[in-house]
């Protein structure tokens, strides 16, 4: 029994060192003098080690990329949610003509990847004059086909009682979507929050092609450390430490709503 | 109800506060150029601002707007742009992808607006590399690097080996080589990437060609372009050099006094700059010839641009005023491709003790790959690499090798 449970735990520990170690050499090429490459062990507990490197960042105006980030992801995420979470329950609970119809164009919208429709997105939005905006940035990932199917998966879950007796109490449709029925949402939000955020933080593609340099966000400035002959990893490693750091955050804050909330995706 | 609206209203406010009203409010006529880079990383973007505010002091009609983006993603963006039809008026190209933006028609022709004293003040070699066969000028260079061989002085002291020159051909580098290398200590006397880009050269070097000279044939199986094949797989085999480099680990062979000699660019010359060891550079040594592989980046400007005389006017500027390209070489910019003899001066003072003038030497005998029409650089680049990978590791020879490079050369060119 004890042989057991000793090799299971020798396993475990194998298995987490494994992950673990990209990060430790990540901070270990970060705290790095010169951003040497290759480590050998020897050289670890040897080696010159300096917060110099975070420094140089925040020299480099990545306060200012950071705070890009935040702009974006924050406001991205809230506005999902909202259009999610609205879209969701009107798909789940109201009758209308079309509706199958309006769901599987959703549910279909899924299947395209963004790089198709990066060109025409970039043309509309030039024709709306929002190129190097933090609108362009945000308006078109205000939608999410997956947050609206996520949400609606949701909202079904709901028992219909609860609206049914707002009503009766003479709540509004809307007054009873906000008051009544989005608390009871809390799980959901939180899950699909946390997934529109880390989406959004970590967004590079349309970013790329749309920022200017006022609204240049993390993951691209991070490219910018990299030279076309030559890249300076300590720098690099650092700028991703920085750009870790808030998915952390938020991961570890949501965790416990992540988790209860995928187990819940299934239950109908 | 309220709550919704008024959310709404916000988000649309949030919009149309981002969008902002960028169009001129005081009535003069100003034009508003825009630029696109990715040369200018981070730490030397006060540099370009310094430019910039000089050129607006000179040109007070012509605002600049500029765009950094990194260089891995500078084309995907570029790209998108262009085909969005918002390209900017002046955007910078490296020599591999410009030949692909002039294809399909993304630049202006240049020719009629570069007068001929502005012409001289560009170093040839670069010149003409951003101009087609027949001397349509598409883009004006702005910078370039040389490889060059650098060399540990202290070990070639210790070995007593003479240092090499300028004159040296592939036979004094191996036999040099040989002397060099240390197994026991683990020094490599001669450390060169095994890749498509020494390839081309080393052709180059021994008088071979990849293509004919318009393009319209393959010539991969010439016995010069094997005899140059030959004498890479040699120095492997020999252990002058490593099978296998690991990214950065080249420079970092050299850092550690593992290599005697080191083929890289120039741009390493700062890397190096506090070593602990004394070194130097040197031109490659050549075989029947000498050539170099050079890199060059150029600025072009947008064939759907609407203020030609101001981008070009900027262009000029960026590329070849002397106080510009001073200020450039003080902040560590990549070397300015003029001929300006204060300029390139004031580039060689900037030495921690290597001799720059090889830098300009090389370039002299400068080549860069080939690239016919149609095909990508990258592409031809990965085809032929991974042709010549299999002769490196034994599996073929050289000239099976270079068959089957021919063979999938001609395929990408159908």
């Amino acid at each position: 029994m004890k042989i057991k449970k000793i090799l299971i735990y020798l396993i475990l520990l194998t298995i987490a060192i494994t992950f673990t170690l990209p990060f430790i050499w990540m901070f270990l090429m970060a705290l790095s003098v010169d951003g040497t490459l290759v480590i050998s062990p020897g050289e670890i507990l040897s080696g010159d080690y300096s917060l110099e490197t975070f420094k140089n960042i925040f020299n480099l105006g990545y306060s200012q990329y950071i705070g890009n980030s935040f702009i974006v992801s924050i406001l991205t995420t809230f506005f999902q949610l909202l259009f999610a979470a609205m879209a969701g329950y009107a798909l789940a609970r109201f009758e209308f003509k079309g509706k199958k119809l309006v769901y599987r164009l959703i549910l279909s919208l899924l299947m395209v990847p963004f790089i198709v429709v990066m060109i025409p997105l970039f043309i509309e939005m030039k024709y709306m004059n929002l190129i190097g905006t933090f609108g362009a940035l945000i308006y078109p990932k205000v939608f999410s086909a997956f947050a609206i199917f996520f949400m609606r998966q949701f909202f079904l879950s709901l028992p219909r009682e609860l609206e049914e007796a707002a009503y009766i109490d003479g709540c509004s449709t809307i007054k009873t979507f906000f008051v009544v029925i989005l608390p009871q949402m809390k799980t959901a939000l939180a899950t699909m929050g946390i997934l529109a955020f880390m989406g959004s933080w970590n967004d590079y593609l349309w970013p790329l092609v749309i920022h200017s340099s006022d609204t240049m966000t993390l993951p691209i400035a991070l490219n910018q450390l990299s030279g076309q002959y030559t890249t300076e990893w300590n720098v690099v490693m650092a700028g991703a430490i920085i750009s870790i750091i808030p998915i952390i955050i938020v991961f570890l804050i949501g965790q416990k709503y992540m988790v209860a909330g995928i187990t819940n995706t299934g239950n109908k | 109800m309220k709550k919704v609206l008024s959310l709404l209203t916000i988000f649309i406010l949030i919009l149309a506060g981002c969008s902002g009203n960028k169009e001129a409010s005081d009535g003069s006529e100003e034009t508003t150029i825009d630029l696109a880079l990715y040369s200018v990383t981070a730490d030397k973007e006060d540099t370009l601002k310094e430019i910039i505010s000089m050129f607006e002091e000179k040109n007070p009609n012509i605002k600049v707007n500029y765009e950094i983006t990194p260089y891995d993603d500078y084309f995907t963006k570029l790209q998108t742009n262009i085909a969005g039809g918002n390209a900017p008026d002046v955007f910078e190209l490296n020599y591999e992808n410009s030949v692909t933006y002039y294809e399909n028609g993304a630049t202006e022709n240049l020719s009629d607006l570069l007068t001929d004293e502005a012409k001289s003040g560009y170093d040839q070699t670069a010149l003409e590399g951003f101009a087609t066969a027949d001397g349509e000028q598409f883009g004006l260079p702005a910078s370039f690097s040389t490889v060059l061989t650098f060399y540990n002085k202290d070990l070639f002291d210790a070995a007593g080996v003479e240092y090499p020159t300028d004159e040296w051909t592939w036979e004094d580098e191996m036999a040099a080589a040989e002397k060099l290398t240390d197994k026991d200590n683990g020094v490599y006397g001669l450390v060169t990437p095994y890749s498509y880009n020494e390839f081309y050269k080393t052709v180059a070097q021994n008088s071979g060609s990849l293509f004919n000279s318009d393009y319209s044939e393959v010539t991969m199986v010439t016995p010069e372009n094997e005899e140059a094949l030959n004498y890479m797989i040699d120095a492997i085999n020999k252990g002058y050099t490593p099978a296998n480099l690991g990214p950065d680990e080249d420079t970092n062979l050299f850092k550690n006094q593992k290599a005697a000699m080191l083929t890289t660019g120039s741009w390493m010359f700062g890397t190096f700059a506090d070593s602990d060891f004394k070194w130097d550079v040197v031109t490659e040594a050549g075989n029947t010839e000498k050539a170099n592989h050079y890199f060059a980046n150029a600025v072009a400007m947008s064939s759907s641009s609407e203020n030609i005389e101001a981008a070009y006017k900027w262009m000029e500027f960026y590329t070849e005023d002397p106080d510009v390209q001073k200020l450039k070489v003080e902040n560590d910019w990549e070397t300015p491709a003029v001929t300006n003899k204060e300029v390139i001066s004031a580039y060689e003072a900037k030495s921690n003790g290597e001799d720059r003038s090889k830098v300009f030497k090389s370039l002299e005998n400068g080549v860069n790959p080939p690239i016919p029409a149609g095909v990508s650089a990258s592409e031809l680049a990965d085809t032929i690499d991974g042709a010549i990978q299999e002769a490196k590791l034994g599996e073929v020879s050289a000239k099976e090798a270079l068959e089957k490079a021919q063979e999938e050369v001609e395929n990408l060119m159908k």
